[in-house]
Protein backbone atom coordinates (compact mmCIF):
# COMPACT_ATOMS: atom_id res chain seq x y z
CA UNK A 1 0.00 0.00 0.00
CA UNK A 2 1.34 3.52 -0.64
CA UNK A 3 0.12 6.41 1.26
CA UNK A 4 0.36 9.45 -0.31
CA UNK A 5 -1.00 11.92 1.89
CA UNK A 6 -2.03 11.98 5.59
CA UNK A 7 -3.00 15.12 7.09
CA UNK A 8 -4.70 15.60 9.96
CA UNK A 9 -6.32 19.63 10.66
CA UNK A 10 -7.61 21.52 13.37
CA UNK A 11 -10.06 24.52 12.20
CA UNK A 12 -13.33 26.16 12.65
CA UNK A 13 -16.19 26.45 10.17
CA UNK A 14 -19.13 28.54 10.92
CA UNK A 15 -19.57 27.69 14.42
CA UNK A 16 -18.13 24.95 14.74
CA UNK A 17 -14.35 23.70 15.75
CA UNK A 18 -14.03 21.00 13.49
CA UNK A 19 -11.07 18.30 12.92
CA UNK A 20 -10.45 16.75 9.53
CA UNK A 21 -8.43 14.43 8.35
CA UNK A 22 -7.25 13.85 4.54
CA UNK A 23 -5.67 10.53 2.84
CA UNK A 24 -5.21 8.73 -0.04
CA UNK A 25 -4.51 5.12 -0.25
CA UNK A 26 -3.67 3.68 -2.90
CA UNK A 27 -3.75 -0.74 -2.72
CA UNK A 28 -0.31 -1.25 -4.19
CA UNK A 29 0.88 -3.75 -1.62
CA UNK A 30 -0.45 -5.23 1.75
CA UNK A 31 -2.82 -4.78 4.24
CA UNK A 32 -5.69 -2.48 2.89
CA UNK A 33 -7.29 0.32 4.75
CA UNK A 34 -10.65 -0.04 5.04
CA UNK A 35 -11.88 3.08 7.18
CA UNK A 36 -10.34 6.35 8.99
CA UNK A 37 -12.11 7.70 11.93
CA UNK A 38 -11.87 11.33 12.90
CA UNK A 39 -12.32 12.41 16.59
CA UNK A 40 -12.65 15.50 18.40
CA UNK A 41 -12.06 15.24 22.14
CA UNK A 42 -12.57 17.91 24.87
CA UNK A 43 -9.75 18.86 27.82
CA UNK A 44 -10.33 15.36 29.39
CA UNK A 45 -10.08 13.08 26.49
CA UNK A 46 -13.77 12.71 25.65
CA UNK A 47 -15.27 11.86 22.70
CA UNK A 48 -17.24 14.53 21.54
CA UNK A 49 -17.69 14.01 18.23
CA UNK A 50 -16.72 11.52 15.55
CA UNK A 51 -16.83 10.93 12.02
CA UNK A 52 -16.25 7.16 10.18
CA UNK A 53 -15.84 6.74 6.88
CA UNK A 54 -14.21 4.29 4.52
CA UNK A 55 -14.83 2.42 1.24
CA UNK A 56 -13.19 -0.79 1.27
CA UNK A 57 -10.56 -2.38 -0.32
CA UNK A 58 -7.62 0.66 -1.52
CA UNK A 59 -9.62 3.16 0.81
CA UNK A 60 -9.51 6.51 -1.05
CA UNK A 61 -10.51 9.29 1.89
CA UNK A 62 -11.26 12.81 1.54
CA UNK A 63 -12.02 15.62 4.26
CA UNK A 64 -13.16 13.50 6.88
CA UNK A 65 -14.57 16.32 9.52
CA UNK A 66 -15.74 15.79 13.16
CA UNK A 67 -17.22 18.80 14.30
CA UNK A 68 -18.16 20.33 17.35
CA UNK A 69 -20.88 23.01 17.83
CA UNK A 70 -19.04 25.36 19.31
CA UNK A 71 -17.45 29.14 19.08
CA UNK A 72 -13.78 28.49 18.42
CA UNK A 73 -12.14 31.09 20.79
CA UNK A 74 -13.70 28.60 23.54
CA UNK A 75 -13.03 25.74 22.22
CA UNK A 76 -8.76 25.83 21.90
CA UNK A 77 -8.42 23.17 25.05
CA UNK A 78 -10.24 20.84 22.66
CA UNK A 79 -7.96 18.26 20.53
CA UNK A 80 -8.42 16.43 17.34
CA UNK A 81 -7.03 13.18 16.35
CA UNK A 82 -7.29 10.15 13.47
CA UNK A 83 -7.76 6.40 13.24
CA UNK A 84 -6.78 4.42 10.07
CA UNK A 85 -8.60 0.89 10.74
CA UNK A 86 -7.40 -2.39 9.13
CA UNK A 87 -9.24 -5.24 8.69
CA UNK A 88 -7.31 -6.73 12.16
CA UNK A 89 -7.09 -3.40 13.86
CA UNK A 90 -7.32 0.18 13.94
CA UNK A 91 -3.84 2.40 14.27
CA UNK A 92 -4.13 5.51 15.80
CA UNK A 93 -2.14 7.78 13.27
CA UNK A 94 -1.68 11.73 13.67
CA UNK A 95 -3.04 13.48 16.73
CA UNK A 96 -3.17 17.01 18.23
CA UNK A 97 -4.31 19.62 20.61
CA UNK A 98 -4.86 22.92 20.26
CA UNK A 99 -4.26 25.15 23.48
CA UNK A 100 -1.00 26.05 25.19
CA UNK A 101 0.15 26.88 28.05
CA UNK A 102 2.08 29.86 26.74
CA UNK A 103 2.25 32.81 24.55
CA UNK A 104 1.40 30.62 21.67
CA UNK A 105 -2.34 30.89 22.76
CA UNK A 106 -1.79 34.57 21.78
CA UNK A 107 -0.80 33.37 18.18
CA UNK A 108 -3.75 30.68 17.94
CA UNK A 109 -5.98 33.31 18.78
CA UNK A 110 -5.41 35.38 15.87
CA UNK A 111 -6.42 32.35 14.03
CA UNK A 112 -9.72 32.59 15.57
CA UNK A 113 -9.49 36.22 15.09
CA UNK A 114 -8.97 35.72 11.57
CA UNK A 115 -11.06 33.14 10.80
CA UNK A 116 -8.05 31.02 9.57
CA UNK A 117 -9.63 27.81 8.47
CA UNK A 118 -6.90 25.77 9.01
CA UNK A 119 -6.14 26.02 13.04
CA UNK A 120 -2.02 24.92 13.97
CA UNK A 121 -1.35 22.14 17.05
CA UNK A 122 -0.05 23.59 19.70
CA UNK A 123 2.90 21.43 19.23
CA UNK A 124 3.40 22.53 15.37
CA UNK A 125 5.12 25.90 17.20
CA UNK A 126 8.70 25.62 17.50
CA UNK A 127 11.13 28.77 18.89
CA UNK A 128 14.32 27.44 16.28
CA UNK A 129 14.62 25.83 13.18
CA UNK A 130 16.18 26.07 9.58
CA UNK A 131 18.33 24.13 7.91
CA UNK A 132 21.91 24.78 6.28
CA UNK A 133 20.88 26.86 3.40
CA UNK A 134 17.88 28.67 4.96
CA UNK A 135 18.45 30.39 8.24
CA UNK A 136 15.46 30.85 11.35
CA UNK A 137 15.66 34.65 11.24
CA UNK A 138 15.34 34.31 7.02
CA UNK A 139 12.10 32.45 7.50
CA UNK A 140 10.73 34.18 10.74
CA UNK A 141 10.66 38.16 9.39
CA UNK A 142 7.24 38.16 8.69
CA UNK A 143 6.24 36.22 11.64
CA UNK A 144 5.14 38.90 13.83
CA UNK A 145 6.65 40.03 17.03
CA UNK A 146 5.40 37.89 19.19
CA UNK A 147 6.76 36.87 22.94
CA UNK A 148 9.24 33.93 22.67
CA UNK A 149 9.43 33.96 18.79
CA UNK A 150 7.42 30.92 18.31
CA UNK A 151 6.63 30.13 14.49
CA UNK A 152 5.64 27.10 12.71
CA UNK A 153 8.29 25.66 10.38
CA UNK A 154 7.27 21.99 8.36
CA UNK A 155 9.11 22.17 5.37
CA UNK A 156 12.71 21.74 5.81
CA UNK A 157 13.60 18.69 4.17
CA UNK A 158 11.71 20.29 1.36
CA UNK A 159 14.05 23.57 1.45
CA UNK A 160 17.12 21.50 1.49
CA UNK A 161 15.61 19.35 -1.32
CA UNK A 162 15.08 22.00 -3.63
CA UNK A 163 18.15 23.47 -2.58
CA UNK A 164 20.02 20.61 -4.06
CA UNK A 165 17.50 20.34 -7.20
CA UNK A 166 18.36 23.88 -7.95
CA UNK A 167 21.71 23.58 -8.10
CA UNK A 168 22.77 27.18 -8.72
CA UNK A 169 23.55 28.96 -5.41
CA UNK A 170 21.60 30.92 -2.56
CA UNK A 171 18.14 31.83 -2.18
CA UNK A 172 17.00 35.14 -0.75
CA UNK A 173 13.80 34.26 1.06
CA UNK A 174 11.20 37.01 1.45
CA UNK A 175 8.62 35.41 3.18
CA UNK A 176 8.22 32.42 5.26
CA UNK A 177 6.30 31.86 7.91
CA UNK A 178 3.29 34.57 9.03
CA UNK A 179 1.07 35.03 11.86
CA UNK A 180 -2.27 35.67 10.95
CA UNK A 181 -1.95 39.24 12.06
CA UNK A 182 1.18 39.53 9.84
CA UNK A 183 -0.24 37.83 6.63
CA UNK A 184 -3.79 40.05 6.86
CA UNK A 185 -2.00 43.01 6.75
CA UNK A 186 -0.70 42.22 2.85
CA UNK A 187 -2.44 43.35 -0.10
CA UNK A 188 -4.16 39.84 -1.82
CA UNK A 189 -3.67 38.24 1.53
CA UNK A 190 -5.93 34.76 1.40
CA UNK A 191 -8.02 32.78 4.06
CA UNK A 192 -5.78 30.10 4.18
CA UNK A 193 -2.83 31.01 2.98
CA UNK A 194 -0.02 28.36 3.67
CA UNK A 195 2.20 30.89 4.94
CA UNK A 196 0.10 30.96 8.44
CA UNK A 197 0.67 26.85 8.47
CA UNK A 198 4.57 26.77 7.53
CA UNK A 199 4.68 25.08 4.93
CA UNK A 200 4.67 27.98 2.41
CA UNK A 201 8.10 30.48 1.10
CA UNK A 202 8.67 33.41 -1.31
CA UNK A 203 12.21 33.39 -2.68
CA UNK A 204 14.62 35.17 -4.75
CA UNK A 205 17.59 33.57 -6.73
CA UNK A 206 20.56 35.37 -4.52
CA UNK A 207 23.00 34.67 -7.11
CA UNK A 208 21.72 34.87 -10.38
CA UNK A 209 19.94 38.18 -12.38
CA UNK A 210 15.79 37.24 -11.54
CA UNK A 211 14.75 36.71 -15.02
CA UNK A 212 11.77 34.63 -16.12
CA UNK A 213 14.32 31.80 -17.58
CA UNK A 214 15.84 32.09 -13.77
CA UNK A 215 12.57 31.70 -12.33
CA UNK A 216 11.94 28.94 -14.16
CA UNK A 217 14.94 26.99 -13.02
CA UNK A 218 14.05 27.44 -10.01
CA UNK A 219 10.22 26.52 -9.81
CA UNK A 220 11.27 23.47 -12.20
CA UNK A 221 13.37 22.45 -9.26
CA UNK A 222 10.70 22.90 -6.84
CA UNK A 223 8.79 20.68 -8.42
CA UNK A 224 11.36 17.95 -8.18
CA UNK A 225 11.36 19.00 -4.34
CA UNK A 226 7.93 17.97 -4.72
CA UNK A 227 6.16 21.39 -4.23
CA UNK A 228 2.25 21.17 -4.68
CA UNK A 229 2.30 24.59 -6.52
CA UNK A 230 4.13 27.04 -7.36
CA UNK A 231 3.80 30.65 -8.79
CA UNK A 232 4.43 31.74 -12.15
CA UNK A 233 6.30 35.06 -13.80
CA UNK A 234 3.12 36.85 -13.94
CA UNK A 235 1.45 36.65 -10.29
CA UNK A 236 3.42 38.87 -8.44
CA UNK A 237 4.64 42.47 -10.02
CA UNK A 238 7.94 41.84 -8.14
CA UNK A 239 8.09 38.11 -9.88
CA UNK A 240 8.80 36.59 -7.20
CA UNK A 241 8.76 32.75 -6.46
CA UNK A 242 6.08 31.41 -4.01
CA UNK A 243 6.24 27.57 -3.33
CA UNK A 244 4.29 25.94 -1.31
CA UNK A 245 4.24 22.15 0.12
CA UNK A 246 0.37 21.42 0.32
CA UNK B 1 -17.56 -7.23 -0.78
CA UNK B 2 -18.00 -3.92 0.71
CA UNK B 3 -20.63 -4.47 2.93
CA UNK B 4 -18.04 -7.19 4.30
CA UNK B 5 -15.73 -3.90 4.66
CA UNK B 6 -18.12 -2.70 6.80
CA UNK B 7 -18.48 -4.84 8.87
CA UNK B 8 -15.17 -5.02 10.04
CA UNK B 9 -15.25 -1.03 10.00
CA UNK B 10 -17.80 -1.40 12.90
CA UNK B 11 -16.51 -4.23 14.70
CA UNK B 12 -13.10 -1.96 14.58
CA UNK B 13 -14.59 0.62 15.91
CA UNK B 14 -16.52 -0.83 18.71
CA UNK B 15 -12.85 -2.24 19.75
CA UNK B 16 -11.68 0.98 19.73
CA UNK B 17 -14.57 2.29 22.41
CA UNK B 18 -15.41 4.85 19.52
CA UNK B 19 -19.38 5.98 19.28
CA UNK B 20 -20.81 5.35 16.10
CA UNK B 21 -23.01 8.17 16.04
CA UNK B 22 -21.37 10.85 13.57
CA UNK B 23 -22.13 14.92 14.61
CA UNK B 24 -21.94 16.99 11.74
CA UNK B 25 -22.72 20.58 11.28
CA UNK B 26 -26.20 20.63 9.43
CA UNK B 27 -25.59 20.84 6.16
CA UNK B 28 -27.47 24.27 4.83
CA UNK B 29 -29.29 24.00 1.90
CA UNK B 30 -26.84 25.09 -1.14
CA UNK B 31 -27.85 26.51 -4.10
CA UNK B 32 -25.81 24.89 -6.31
CA UNK B 33 -26.68 26.90 -9.89
CA UNK B 34 -26.26 30.09 -7.96
CA UNK B 35 -22.67 28.91 -6.64
CA UNK B 36 -21.87 28.01 -9.89
CA UNK B 37 -22.80 31.86 -11.43
CA UNK B 38 -20.58 33.39 -8.12
CA UNK B 39 -17.84 31.07 -9.44
CA UNK B 40 -17.36 32.80 -12.42
CA UNK B 41 -18.07 36.56 -11.01
CA UNK B 42 -16.10 39.32 -12.07
CA UNK B 43 -15.75 39.51 -8.47
CA UNK B 44 -12.93 38.29 -6.50
CA UNK B 45 -14.85 38.12 -3.34
CA UNK B 46 -17.88 36.33 -5.14
CA UNK B 47 -15.68 33.59 -6.34
CA UNK B 48 -13.61 32.82 -3.46
CA UNK B 49 -17.08 32.62 -1.21
CA UNK B 50 -18.24 30.49 -3.99
CA UNK B 51 -15.12 28.31 -4.05
CA UNK B 52 -15.54 28.15 -0.36
CA UNK B 53 -19.18 27.18 -0.66
CA UNK B 54 -17.76 23.83 -2.92
CA UNK B 55 -15.38 23.25 -1.01
CA UNK B 56 -18.07 22.90 1.88
CA UNK B 57 -20.12 20.86 0.04
CA UNK B 58 -16.94 18.17 -0.64
CA UNK B 59 -16.76 16.16 -3.95
CA UNK B 60 -19.40 13.90 -3.63
CA UNK B 61 -22.52 15.74 -2.92
CA UNK B 62 -21.23 18.47 -5.85
CA UNK B 63 -24.01 17.97 -8.84
CA UNK B 64 -22.91 18.51 -12.49
CA UNK B 65 -23.60 21.63 -13.12
CA UNK B 66 -21.47 23.08 -10.13
CA UNK B 67 -18.87 20.63 -11.39
CA UNK B 68 -18.77 22.36 -14.57
CA UNK B 69 -18.50 25.36 -13.41
CA UNK B 70 -15.44 24.54 -11.38
CA UNK B 71 -13.86 22.96 -14.12
CA UNK B 72 -14.53 26.06 -16.19
CA UNK B 73 -13.49 28.57 -13.35
CA UNK B 74 -10.25 26.56 -13.35
CA UNK B 75 -10.11 27.23 -17.71
CA UNK B 76 -10.42 30.81 -16.63
CA UNK B 77 -7.41 31.03 -14.49
CA UNK B 78 -5.34 28.81 -17.13
CA UNK B 79 -6.19 31.45 -19.75
CA UNK B 80 -5.72 34.65 -17.39
CA UNK B 81 -2.19 33.10 -16.27
CA UNK B 82 -1.20 33.32 -19.87
CA UNK B 83 -2.01 36.42 -20.58
CA UNK B 84 -0.23 37.85 -17.43
CA UNK B 85 2.51 36.29 -18.39
CA UNK B 86 2.62 37.88 -21.70
CA UNK B 87 2.14 41.41 -19.96
CA UNK B 88 4.83 40.60 -17.56
CA UNK B 89 7.31 40.11 -19.97
CA UNK B 90 5.92 43.27 -22.01
CA UNK B 91 7.07 44.86 -18.52
CA UNK B 92 3.68 45.82 -17.44
CA UNK B 93 2.93 46.68 -14.49
CA UNK B 94 0.91 43.76 -12.59
CA UNK B 95 -1.06 43.89 -9.48
CA UNK B 96 -0.14 41.07 -6.98
CA UNK B 97 -2.61 38.09 -8.24
CA UNK B 98 -5.12 36.72 -5.65
CA UNK B 99 -4.45 32.88 -4.68
CA UNK B 100 -7.65 31.98 -6.91
CA UNK B 101 -5.80 29.95 -9.32
CA UNK B 102 -4.49 27.29 -6.56
CA UNK B 103 -7.54 27.38 -4.49
CA UNK B 104 -9.88 26.24 -7.56
CA UNK B 105 -7.17 23.85 -9.02
CA UNK B 106 -7.24 21.93 -5.38
CA UNK B 107 -11.10 21.87 -5.74
CA UNK B 108 -10.97 20.52 -9.20
CA UNK B 109 -8.52 18.00 -8.40
CA UNK B 110 -10.84 16.36 -5.82
CA UNK B 111 -13.56 15.88 -8.10
CA UNK B 112 -11.54 13.66 -9.59
CA UNK B 113 -13.66 13.94 -12.55
CA UNK B 114 -12.14 12.64 -16.28
CA UNK B 115 -14.11 15.87 -17.57
CA UNK B 116 -11.43 17.94 -15.82
CA UNK B 117 -8.74 16.53 -17.81
CA UNK B 118 -7.83 19.36 -20.28
CA UNK B 119 -8.61 22.24 -17.64
CA UNK B 120 -5.73 19.92 -15.11
CA UNK B 121 -3.35 19.92 -18.08
CA UNK B 122 -3.90 23.63 -18.94
CA UNK B 123 -3.02 24.21 -14.85
CA UNK B 124 0.24 22.64 -15.65
CA UNK B 125 3.69 24.58 -14.50
CA UNK B 126 2.23 24.93 -11.02
CA UNK B 127 3.74 21.93 -9.76
CA UNK B 128 2.90 18.15 -8.23
CA UNK B 129 -0.61 18.47 -7.47
CA UNK B 130 -1.85 19.05 -10.71
CA UNK B 131 0.54 16.76 -11.94
CA UNK B 132 -0.71 13.84 -9.22
CA UNK B 133 -4.14 14.20 -10.41
CA UNK B 134 -3.28 14.09 -14.16
CA UNK B 135 -1.27 10.26 -13.30
CA UNK B 136 -4.09 9.59 -11.67
CA UNK B 137 -6.11 9.53 -14.65
CA UNK B 138 -3.28 7.01 -16.33
CA UNK B 139 -3.27 6.82 -20.14
CA UNK B 140 -6.56 8.87 -20.24
CA UNK B 141 -4.87 11.55 -19.39
CA UNK B 142 -2.06 11.30 -21.73
CA UNK B 143 -3.86 13.40 -25.17
CA UNK B 144 -4.15 16.08 -23.27
CA UNK B 145 -0.60 15.80 -21.95
CA UNK B 146 0.87 15.69 -24.87
CA UNK B 147 -0.19 18.39 -26.43
CA UNK B 148 0.86 20.63 -23.81
CA UNK B 149 4.13 18.65 -24.02
CA UNK B 150 4.32 18.88 -27.76
CA UNK B 151 2.99 22.39 -28.34
CA UNK B 152 5.23 25.27 -29.29
CA UNK B 153 3.17 27.77 -28.04
CA UNK B 154 3.11 26.11 -24.19
CA UNK B 155 4.94 28.01 -21.51
CA UNK B 156 8.36 26.59 -20.73
CA UNK B 157 6.94 25.49 -17.24
CA UNK B 158 4.29 23.77 -18.60
CA UNK B 159 6.24 21.56 -20.71
CA UNK B 160 8.62 20.38 -17.51
CA UNK B 161 5.76 19.69 -15.61
CA UNK B 162 4.12 17.78 -18.78
CA UNK B 163 6.96 15.76 -19.32
CA UNK B 164 7.47 15.18 -15.63
CA UNK B 165 3.59 13.78 -15.42
CA UNK B 166 4.21 11.31 -18.81
CA UNK B 167 7.05 10.00 -17.06
CA UNK B 168 5.26 9.31 -13.90
CA UNK B 169 2.32 8.05 -16.30
CA UNK B 170 5.42 5.64 -17.47
CA UNK B 171 6.67 4.47 -14.73
CA UNK B 172 3.43 3.46 -13.29
CA UNK B 173 2.67 1.00 -16.48
CA UNK B 174 4.15 -1.58 -14.74
CA UNK B 175 0.80 -1.57 -12.82
CA UNK B 176 -1.16 0.55 -14.77
CA UNK B 177 0.06 -0.97 -18.23
CA UNK B 178 0.17 1.97 -21.33
CA UNK B 179 -1.16 0.58 -25.19
CA UNK B 180 1.66 0.43 -27.40
CA UNK B 181 0.34 3.32 -29.51
CA UNK B 182 0.07 5.43 -26.27
CA UNK B 183 3.60 4.43 -25.45
CA UNK B 184 4.84 5.78 -29.12
CA UNK B 185 3.48 9.25 -29.17
CA UNK B 186 5.12 9.59 -25.59
CA UNK B 187 7.87 8.29 -27.32
CA UNK B 188 7.71 10.84 -30.11
CA UNK B 189 7.46 13.83 -27.72
CA UNK B 190 10.28 12.92 -25.67
CA UNK B 191 12.59 12.60 -29.02
CA UNK B 192 10.86 16.27 -29.88
CA UNK B 193 11.84 17.47 -26.93
CA UNK B 194 15.45 16.01 -27.01
CA UNK B 195 15.75 17.30 -30.45
CA UNK B 196 16.59 21.22 -31.90
CA UNK B 197 16.89 24.11 -29.70
CA UNK B 198 15.50 23.34 -26.19
CA UNK B 199 15.83 25.18 -22.76
CA UNK B 200 17.61 23.87 -19.86
CA UNK B 201 15.03 22.54 -17.86
CA UNK B 202 12.96 21.00 -20.72
CA UNK B 203 16.29 19.00 -21.73
CA UNK B 204 16.31 17.95 -18.14
CA UNK B 205 12.73 16.84 -18.16
CA UNK B 206 12.81 14.76 -21.33
CA UNK B 207 16.13 12.99 -20.28
CA UNK B 208 14.04 11.81 -17.19
CA UNK B 209 11.17 10.82 -19.19
CA UNK B 210 13.28 9.35 -21.91
CA UNK B 211 15.34 7.00 -19.51
CA UNK B 212 11.99 5.95 -17.93
CA UNK B 213 10.71 4.96 -21.38
CA UNK B 214 13.26 2.58 -21.74
CA UNK B 215 14.03 3.12 -25.71
CA UNK B 216 17.16 2.18 -26.79
CA UNK B 217 17.41 5.28 -29.44
CA UNK B 218 16.24 7.71 -26.69
CA UNK B 219 18.50 6.28 -24.79
CA UNK B 220 21.54 6.87 -26.51
CA UNK B 221 20.50 10.72 -27.11
CA UNK B 222 20.55 10.94 -23.19
CA UNK B 223 24.18 8.81 -23.26
CA UNK B 224 25.33 11.65 -25.54
CA UNK B 225 24.20 14.12 -23.47
CA UNK B 226 25.32 13.50 -20.70
CA UNK B 227 29.09 12.31 -21.82
CA UNK B 228 29.22 15.54 -24.50
CA UNK B 229 29.04 19.07 -23.78
CA UNK B 230 28.93 19.67 -27.31
CA UNK B 231 25.37 17.81 -27.51
CA UNK B 232 23.75 20.19 -24.68
CA UNK B 233 25.41 23.44 -26.44
CA UNK B 234 24.08 21.61 -29.56
CA UNK B 235 20.68 22.11 -28.66
CA UNK B 236 20.40 25.68 -27.48
CA UNK B 237 21.94 25.72 -23.95
CA UNK B 238 25.17 27.39 -24.13
CA UNK B 239 26.02 28.90 -20.54
CA UNK B 240 29.00 26.56 -19.08
CA UNK B 241 27.35 25.83 -15.91
CA UNK B 242 23.93 25.09 -17.29
CA UNK B 243 25.35 22.62 -19.29
CA UNK B 244 27.08 21.05 -16.51
CA UNK B 245 23.30 21.09 -14.66
CA UNK B 246 21.72 19.28 -17.85
CA UNK B 247 24.83 16.69 -18.16
CA UNK B 248 24.41 16.49 -14.69
CA UNK B 249 21.12 15.47 -15.06
CA UNK B 250 21.07 13.38 -17.63
CA UNK B 251 23.91 11.44 -16.15
CA UNK B 252 21.47 10.92 -12.95
CA UNK B 253 18.56 10.20 -15.13
CA UNK B 254 20.98 7.00 -16.27
CA UNK B 255 22.04 6.04 -13.29
CA UNK B 256 18.50 5.81 -11.45
CA UNK B 257 17.27 3.39 -14.11
CA UNK B 258 20.69 1.27 -14.16
CA UNK B 259 19.83 0.88 -9.94
CA UNK B 260 16.49 0.02 -11.15
CA UNK B 261 17.84 -2.87 -13.60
Amino acid sequence: MTTRQRQLAAGQSNYYFTCSYTAFHYDDYGPLPIAVEVQALDPDGNVLASELRGEGGGVLVLDVIAAVPLAFLSSRDYACRAFVIYPSSPELVAEGKIACEDERNDILREYGIHSVPTVPFCSDFTTSGGTTHFSWPDWTQDAGNHAGGWAIGKIWGQLEQWYSSYDRGGFRVTSGYRCPHRNFELPGAVQDSRHMSGEAIDVFSAEHEWTPEEHTRMRDAARQAGSTWQSDWGAYNDHHLHAQWR
Amino acid sequence: MIAKHRLFVVAAAIAMGAPLSRVVPAQEAVDQKAVAQQLLSTEVEDRFRALAQARALGPSRIGPELRDALIAALEVENRRTKSRHEAALRGEYLEDRDEFYPEVAEVVVALRTARAIPALAGALGHGMMVIRALVDFGESAVPAVLTVVTSEDSLVPAVDDGLHTLQLVVEGSETRPLSPATRRVIVAAARQRLSGSQFDTVLCNASDLAVALNDRGLREIVQRLAEDGNEVVSRGVTDPSLVEHVQRRAAAALAKAAARR
